[in-house]
């Protein structure tokens, strides 16, 4: 075996350390058993190198397989199942607050955004039932209406802001959600190839 | 990829370097050493092949494949997949051609 190959081995072996003992061995024999085959039918060694690629790459299929969930312990897959839950319970629990606190917001600004510059509006027009003052000093009549405006503005703006930040925040939760599952839960709930199985023993009988 | 090793394999036993040779002209298969013998794990890993070290006469040690009962369930529910795929391929293909003619 040249140096070229011998280096290839062992970095190979080095992106192999995840792999259970045994299996790395079985992988790096079969390797070995691979490129002495191709040396021995009079391949060039770099040439042999090149179709397998770089060891990074060749490591990372053999690891692809390995990171799938039915590798990982029973108590990590509990773990991940519990912190899903805590997550899931916990967002529903935060909900019951932002959601109905945020839509209330949302409601009464947005009445009082439009009612406001109604009223200072009548109020300007002589309609005396209607109060507007500030703490200490009544507003004068004349004036109603500008303020009662700028009121209304301020009012809608945080409906607004109320309606959007609602938004967002359902949005996040949603896209939180679908990762979890995506991500944790299914490889968490994974219980190797059954599923495949059951697809093929339908697909073969029919 | 997968179809053809098993197929391969089926047949008689195997060493990756064999199934290599064999199937490196095909250029279409996009295989190369460096997918075959993580695919071959796969497969070893599902118990739709066996493995089994041998010494040779000459040369390295081979590890031999050969192909498990649920192996060849999978090979035949690949193969039904298959003949499917390429049916409808090749009928919408002569539909294809129907419609140009018409047009054309």
């Amino acid at each position: 075996m040249d140096e070229r190959t011998t280096r290839y081995i062992g970095e190979l072996e080095h992106e192999l350390k995840k792999l259970p003992a045994h299996d790395r061995e079985d992988a790096l024999r079969e390797i070995r058993s691979h490129l002495q085959e191709a040396s021995d039918s009079g391949t060039p060694s770099p040439l042999t190198l090149a179709r397998l690629g770089s060891p990074r790459n060749l490591a990372a299929a053999y690891m692809g397989d390995y990171l799938s969930a039915r590798e990982l312990s029973l108590p990590t897959r509990a773990l991940r199942v519990a912190a899903v839950g805590a997550y899931v319970f916990g967002t529903t629990f935060s909900s019951l607050f932002v959601v109905p606190i945020l839509a209330i917001s949302a409601f009464t600004f947005g009445i009082a955004g439009v009612v406001t510059p109604i009223l200072s509006l009548m109020r300007t027009f002589g309609a005396t039932w209607i109060q507007m003052d500030v703490p200490g000093h009544s507003i004068p009549t004349s004036l109603s209406f500008p303020v009662g405006l700028a009121i209304g503005v301020v009012c809608i703006g945080i409906a607004a802001l109320s309606v959007a930040a609602l938004r967002l925040y359902l949005q996040l939760l949603v896209r939180s959600f679908r990762i979890v599952a995506a991500q944790v839960l299914a490889p968490a709930m994974s219980v190797g190839d059954k599923s495949v199985r059951v697809v093929r023993a339908g697909g073969s009988s029919s | 990829m997968e179809l053809c090793i098993l197929r391969l394999v089926a047949a008689r036993p195997r060493y990756g370097y064999e199934l290599m040779t064999i199937l490196s002209p095909w250029t279409q298969l996009a295989a190369t050493d460096g997918t075959l013998y993580p695919l071959l794990r796969r497969l070893e890993r599902s118990k739709d092949l066996k493995a089994k070290w041998q010494e040779s006469e000459a040369g390295p040690p081979r590890k031999y494949y050969t192909i498990t009962s649920a192996g060849l369930s999978l090979l035949g529910f690949m193969e039904t997949e298959w003949t499917g795929l390429t049916r409808s391929v090749e009928q919408l293909q002569a539909e294809n051609r129907q419609e140009a003619r018409r047009y054309g």
